[in-house]
């Protein structure tokens, strides 16, 4: 395979809108998330400010960041699952051009099921521990397709084999303890994508999996890109399962997109300080002795009123300006990137 | 390198062996079949790693050598004294004491979320009730000192701090019982990059400044190349490879190990374009679709570990002889400290795939064939 499968550059850099990563004709769209706020604690702390990103049909979406920079409370809102507490205060989601702000518990009902499917990091606390796992996936097809229970079974073993589990009949007996952790998660996909979305929410989906099941399922998620068009949007914090899966990157920090590109430009030529610092001190595939970097310092806490740079503390770079001055993202090229001295910077990946 | 090794203390003086040890879950015919023959060696202020899928038996290892499952069959020994044969109160004396303590994988889950930092860390010097409660306050700041947690945390609840500081306190309350031994499961993996070397970090520091032994569970193979010395890989219940980490990685000698480390996510071709030029000792990685036997189904494998080769099903090198069980066989070493690999083929597997005039392969795996 060649790399301009890999990524697909922006066809004209005059289509992207200041502010949403890389939004091209509207139709294309399946997620777009505009300008999106997110407060916990029932209002009392923004935990997520100003994100907007969109995925397109047959594009996979990679966001990372720490934990607790925001990734997984964007998604949540994007599914309309916040927990208790969390609110979206500002901005907007949209499927297809849809607004979910106006969707009813029933509309939400009917979205989840058919336009955007949700795969999570722990497969095995989402499955019914004493029911075979095909039964479940046919009971997600019966309520939400609509199939008499001999379609559901059918298509339920379609499914099994389509995420790549070749003896599907004896699978769709089995019960949840049966089954490694791999299996589990492609019968969690199986069931996400049981109703032809066109959108995938995968918060974490491999991180919990060994090495050589995340690489099947990496490869499972490129198939169903391919072949289904399904777009993804892949939260991680592991730099590397990024890079070997997603077409472009957003770089969250401590609640707001600091960077967002095609995912050769952020790893080859990172803008952001932190998107640097971050790929010093992941382990890329490097199997030799070495003393293991961080970042120093911790990031603001959440919701924290900053007047200026959120990385400033952090960054090696940063001036008083930075500490002083709010700085908006700016977007070049398809390449956004929010820090005052971007231009100035001549970032590489290995310098430090 | 190895360099806490050679130094000349103790080499010879393994702080936990581990031998033959067979581990059966459950009883009749539900009983389930571990560990079978597994060795494994640590020496004072070494750092072990293991590796191995999901259901493996790192755990059931890892709670085995705890003294929370009993061998079947083989014996663990700490310096010289048998612990796996200790019953009752000799067994909870040996747990009370603390030379062996573990550390779990997600700290949110294993920390009592109604306790204090200053409680938790406590807890297991108040539960030995051997020191005054002045002793116990004095080693609870010298245990978060050693982890480098600041004072102001002790009176905060796990759900205050963040993820690295609460597996920080995690080894702390490991530390105040002054281990010689710490067992890791999975130390690292509920966190990000940063926080994860920071962690690893800092049980690098612990095992040069207190001489701590460490055996650290993980499934990041690169992290864990970063600071361990020796590794060891399960699968399916037997040890496959057993050696110096650096030389296993640089070339594995069982197919199973070659098909984790090429099945580890890298960077694309490009990117690693820019890395420097592997010394030459270092082979050219290989690539997962060389080591994958494309219609294996791992659903139908005999869960009988005495019936051959626990890898075969998945094996690409695997042939007749594979039906009986490989001897661990010694493979030699620069570092010292042995290498051993449990596979028929491991002298000869390389050389099928090296004679093939292969392409450059592909940054990106292809789509699966359906």
């Amino acid at each position: 395979m060649s790399t301009d499968t890999q990524l697909r550059e922006p066809e004209t850099s005059d289509a992207l809108r200041t502010g949403v990563a890389g939004q091209r004709s509207p139709g294309q769209d399946v997620l777009v998330i505009d300008d999106l706020t997110v407060t916990v604690h029932n209002g009392a702390l923004e935990a997520v400010r100003g994100v907007s990103l969109a995925v397109r049909r047959g594009e996979v979406v990679g966001l990372v960041g720490e934990s607790g920079s925001g990734k997984t409370l964007t998604c949540r809102a994007a599914l309309g699952i916040l927990a208790p507490g969390c609110h979206v205060a500002e901005g907007s989601v949209s499927f297809g051009g849809q607004d979910t702000a106006e969707f009813s518990n029933k509309a939400w009902r009917a979205v989840r099921g058919s336009r955007v499917g949700a795969v999570f990091q722990d497969p095995g606390s989402y499955l019914n521990p004493s029911v075979p796992v095909g039964r479940q996936l046919a009971e997600a097809l019966r309520s939400v397709q609509g199939c008499s229970r001999k379609q559901a079974k059918q298509r339920a073993l379609e499914l099994l084999r389509l995420v790549g589990l070749r003896d599907a009949e004896s699978v769709y007996r089995q019960i949840p303890g049966e089954l490694s952790g791999g299996m589990l998660q492609r019968v969690m996909i199986a069931i996400a994508v049981s109703g032809d979305p066109e959108l995938l929410v995968a918060d974490e989906a491999t991180t919990a999996l060994d090495v050589t099941i995340q690489a099947e399922i990496i490869e499972l998620i490129l198939r169903l890109r391919d072949e289904r068009g399904l777009g993804v949007l892949f939260v991680s914090h592991d730099l590397a399962v990024i890079s070997e899966l997603c077409d472009r990157v957003v770089v969250f920090y401590a609640g707001e997109i600091v960077e967002a590109g095609p995912t050769e430009e952020i790893l080859l030529r990172p803008r952001h300080p932190y998107t640097q610092a971050m790929l010093r001190v992941a382990s890329l595939g490097d199997y030799t002795r070495r003393t293991l970097d961080v970042i120093e310092g911790q990031p603001p806490s959440v919701g924290a009123q900053l007047p200026g740079c959120r990385f400033a503390d952090r960054c090696g770079f940063a001036t008083e300006q930075c500490r002083t001055t709010p700085v908006a993202i700016s977007s070049g090229g398809g390449h956004e990137v929010r820090c005052l001295r971007s231009d100035e910077l001549s970032l590489t990946r290995l310098a430090s | 390198m190895t360099a806490t090794v050679e130094s000349g203390r103790s080499v010879d003086l393994p702080l936990l062996s581990v031998e033959s040890v067979d581990v059966h879950l459950g009883r009749g015919r539900r009983a389930a079949h571990i560990l079978s023959q597994v060795d494994l060696t640590v020496r004072p202020g070494e750092i072990l790693g293991v590796i191995g899928e999901t259901g493996s038996g790192k755990t059931t290892l890892a709670r085995t050598v705890m003294g929370l499952a009993d061998p079947s069959q083989g014996e663990i020994r700490l310096q010289d004294k048998v612990i796996s044969s200790l019953r009752g109160s000799a067994r909870r004396d040996l747990r009370r004491g603390g030379s062996v303590q573990f550390v779990f994988q997600d700290p949110l889950r294993s920390l009592d979320p109604d306790l204090t930092v200053e409680q938790l860390v406590a807890e297991g010097l108040v539960t030995q009730g051997q020191a005054s409660s002045h002793e116990i306050a004095t080693r609870v700041r010298e245990a978060l000192g050693w982890v480098g947690l600041d004072e102001s945390l002790l009176s905060k609840h796990p759900a205050q701090i963040s993820g690295g500081q609460r597996q920080r306190v995690s080894i702390a309350r490991a530390l105040v019982l002054r281990p010689q031994l710490l067992i890791c499961d999975e130390p690292v993996s509920a966190l990000d990059s940063s926080n994860r070397n920071n962690i690893l970090r800092l049980l690098d520091e612990l095992r040069t400044s207190r001489g701590l032994s460490v055996i650290i569970i993980s499934h990041d193979l690169s992290s864990l190349a970063g600071i361990a010395d020796r590794v060891l890989v399960l699968y399916r219940g037997r040890v496959v490879e057993d050696g110096p980490i650096s030389e296993v990685f640089a070339r594995p000698r069982h197919p199973y190990t070659a098909l984790l480390i090429a099945s580890a996510p890298a960077l694309s071709d490009q990117l690693a374009d820019q890395r420097p030029e592997p010394s030459s000792e270092q082979h050219r990685p290989l690539h997962v679709r060389q080591l994958r036997l494309v219609d294996a189904d791992t659903a139908t494998v005999s869960n009988d570990l005495e019936a051959g080769c626990v890898f075969r099903a998945r094996c690409r090198f695997a042939t007749d002889v594979c039906g009986t069980v490989p001897a661990a066989q010694d493979v030699p070493t620069a570092h010292g400290g042995g290498w051993r690999v449990s596979c028929h083929h491991h002298s000869t597997w390389r050389a099928e795939l090296e004679d093939a005039d292969r392409p450059r392969v592909p940054a990106r795996p292809e789509p699966l064939p359906h």
